[in-house]
């Protein structure tokens, strides 16, 4: 399976019990060793990796180091064009309206969790298509919370 | 004595822990979402507040009084955090008859005014840096170049800027007052020099009722990002003698001068030369007071509560060994440690000898958006700072905190650096090590490799569930579905 993997791309396959991942030109071929309750160890031979690894959904993690794995045919189909919460917040402030054309990097909705606020910015410019935030209200992660079209001469 | 515990996390588990052991009877209060939370599960009694939002619940201050009242609870234990520093709280759980565990609302009142409490400090002859007072950016220029605008009503780095040079001074003016008006009501601001590079160090000290203060040594808490501590240790590496000295003093003076009883923090800014000077002091128990616990062999919680009743401070200890703190905070470093609640879908704590944890939640627990991202303290203890190092690498091995991320790979990678190892690190060198950070090859194939066990498995799951005929003979079936 084709999978993106925080952005960088990455193919998994199971064969038995070898994982088989393929990632900037290089395989590896890594003995793996069910734990129980979503676990997984990890070895290489030859270059002593010996890894716990766990899963929660698309959030896969090494100790605290985590990152978002997602399979590549799903995120195109699901991306449009929407500004996602990075994790379960509180909605602070909405910062436009639907129809305000907005250029890149411009705040659009600040986010709150766990005492720290996090601002959503228009990752291109373009017009507001959509707003599905109130302030106030909580949004899970990955719920899209604005959806922007991307102006014209950005295409 | 019938303690009520107005807070939640690992500092009311830990309250409510001193408390038993002194045979005191325990109240938990809690949110709607805390209602199963470890505090409640640990405490004798547990009554609700109200919905998940702070203001509504652990922030509401007639809320927590008709706990009190409802559960005939006689004493109040702030914690730290929420209304722990707060004046008006202190004040009414006396006017309600009941005792208040901590400094009384005039010391909170002298010490929350960081303005005030700076021009107090220098009175009683405690070292302060040159500041200015004023609210443009005219006002605050003739300090030079770089210096900090703070918040006069601040803390936790809310309100605060450095501003390196004349031509950035009125946005970060604008922009500390709107911050400090929209977190502290109060938009007042001040401005120091700044020291660069410096060290975090505070001292811990305890005041009775009598007048006595006593210092119980100092702890480096240097390792930090945008002013929240990560890594906390005693004694402070490579200090001085006579500074530690001239700093217990100092902090001993301070505490004096407004009168404190019970414990508290006097932090300090310590600059290369050993030149050190007064930050502000914390009217409260502190996060990392375990480490001063661990060397000093005192249980500062139960200190607390006997100061509060009347009683003593205690002899000070001669100090053995070396103790270090690790906060595992729900943040996702690599995403410039973005909070991120979630579920812990496993946990196994590190143990063995010299191995504390002080832990708000325990497996299958959901750490909430609505509260802050500690986790856990990971503290160690032994008889030198090498061999508590080395504890330490060996208990952040064995952690298994799974489901979100959290800081404890940063912390592990971050103490076999040569400059933790050699106790210089700055206040800036953490972020500068995290952004350094690069996630290797081998990361990003291992990560895949889990989501693609994970995806592999649930699809063997769905064939069985629909009756399947032949499922294939692999490992990964009999895992089952993934949580």
């Amino acid at each position: 399976m084709k999978l993106s993997v925080d952005g960088a791309e990455v193919e998994a396959e199971v064969a038995g019990d070898t994982l088989v991942v393929r990632h900037a030109g290089r395989e590896w071929r890594f003995q793996a060793e069910p734990l129980g309750s979503g676990r997984l160890r990890l070895r290489l031979r030859g270059e002593g990796l010996d890894r716990v690894v766990w899963a929660s959904g698309t959030t896969v993690g090494a100790g605290g180091d985590v990152a978002t794995v997602e399979r590549v045919i799903a995120r195109r189909g699901a991306a449009g064009g929407g500004l996602r919460a990075p994790m379960p917040a509180t909605v602070v402030r909405v910062l436009v309206e639907l129809g305000a054309s907005v250029e890149a990097g411009t705040p659009l909705v600040v986010l709150s969790a766990m005492k720290t606020e996090v601002v959503l910015r228009a990752p291109h410019a373009g017009t507001v298509a959509a707003v599905h935030a109130k302030a106030g209200e909580t949004v899970e992660a990955g719920a899209v919370v604005v959806e922007l079209a991307r102006a014209a001469e950005g295409r | 004595m019938k303690l009520l515990v107005a807070n939640r996390g690992e500092i009311a588990v830990r309250v409510i822990r001193a408390a038993r052991e002194l045979g005191i009877p325990t109240v938990a209060v809690h949110s709607a979402a805390d209602a199963t939370a470890l505090h409640v599960r640990l405490a004798d009694e547990a009554i609700a507040l109200g919905p998940e939002a702070p203001a509504e619940s652990y922030l509401h201050l007639g809320r927590l009084l008709a706990a009190a009242a409802a559960t005939g609870a006689t004493a109040v234990h702030p914690g730290y955090g929420f209304l722990a520093e707060n004046p008006a709280f202190a004040r009414a759980v006396a006017e309600a008859g009941l005792l208040w565990i901590g400094p009384d609302a005039a010391a909170i009142t002298a010490m929350g005014d960081k303005l005030a409490a700076r021009e107090r400090m220098a009175a009683a002859g405690v070292p302060v840096l040159p500041a200015a007072t004023g609210s443009t950016a005219a006002d605050f220029a003739p300090l030079g170049f770089p210096l900090v605008v703070k918040a006069v009503a601040g803390g936790g780095g809310r309100g605060m800027r450095v501003v390196p040079d004349a031509d950035t001074l009125g946005e970060a003016v604008a922009a500390a007052g709107a911050e400090a008006t929209a977190a502290f009501g109060d938009g007042r601001l001040y401005a120091e020099r700044l020291v660069d590079p410096a060290r975090h160090v505070e001292v811990q000290v305890l005041g009775d009722r009598a007048g006595r203060v006593v210092a119980l040594g100092a702890r480096e808490c240097s390792v930090q990002r945008r002013a929240q501590k990560l890594l906390e240790e005693s004694p402070v590496p490579g200090l001085a003698p006579d500074t530690l000295t001239a700093m217990e003093q100092a902090a001993v003076r301070a505490a004096a001068a407004v009168g404190y009883v019970g414990a508290g923090t006097v932090e300090f800014l310590l600059a290369p030369d050993g030149a050190f000077w007064f930050l502000e002091m914390n009217t409260r128990i502190q996060v990392e007071h375990g480490v001063t616990e661990l060397v000093t062999g005192l249980d500062l919680v139960a200190a607390q509560l006997r100061l509060a009743m009347g009683g003593a401070v205690p002899q000070v200890p001669a100090p053995r060994g070396h103790a270090i703190e690790v906060r595992l905070c729900a943040e996702d470093v690599a995403r410039g440690f973005l909070p991120s609640p979630a579920r812990l879908t496993r946990v196994r704590w590190p143990g063995g000898p010299g191995v504390r944890i002080d832990a708000g939640y325990a497996e299958g627990d959901v750490v909430p958006a609505a509260y802050d991202s500690l986790v856990a303290k990971l503290l160690v203890h032994a008889e030198d700072r090498p061999r508590a190092l080395a504890r330490l690498r060996r208990a952040l091995d064995e952690l298994e905190l799974e489901g979100l991320p959290h800081t404890g790979g940063l912390l592990r990678a971050a103490i076999d650096h040569p400059d933790v190892i050699a106790g210089t690190a700055h206040t800036r060198w953490l972020e500068g090590f995290a952004a350094g950070r690069e996630r290797t090859a081998a990361d990003i194939v291992c990560f895949a490799a889990a989501f693609a066990f994970a995806a592999e498995a649930r699809v063997g799951a769905t064939a069985t569930a629909e009756g399947s005929p032949t499922p294939a003979a692999t490992p990964w079936r009999q895992l089952g579905s993934w949580p």
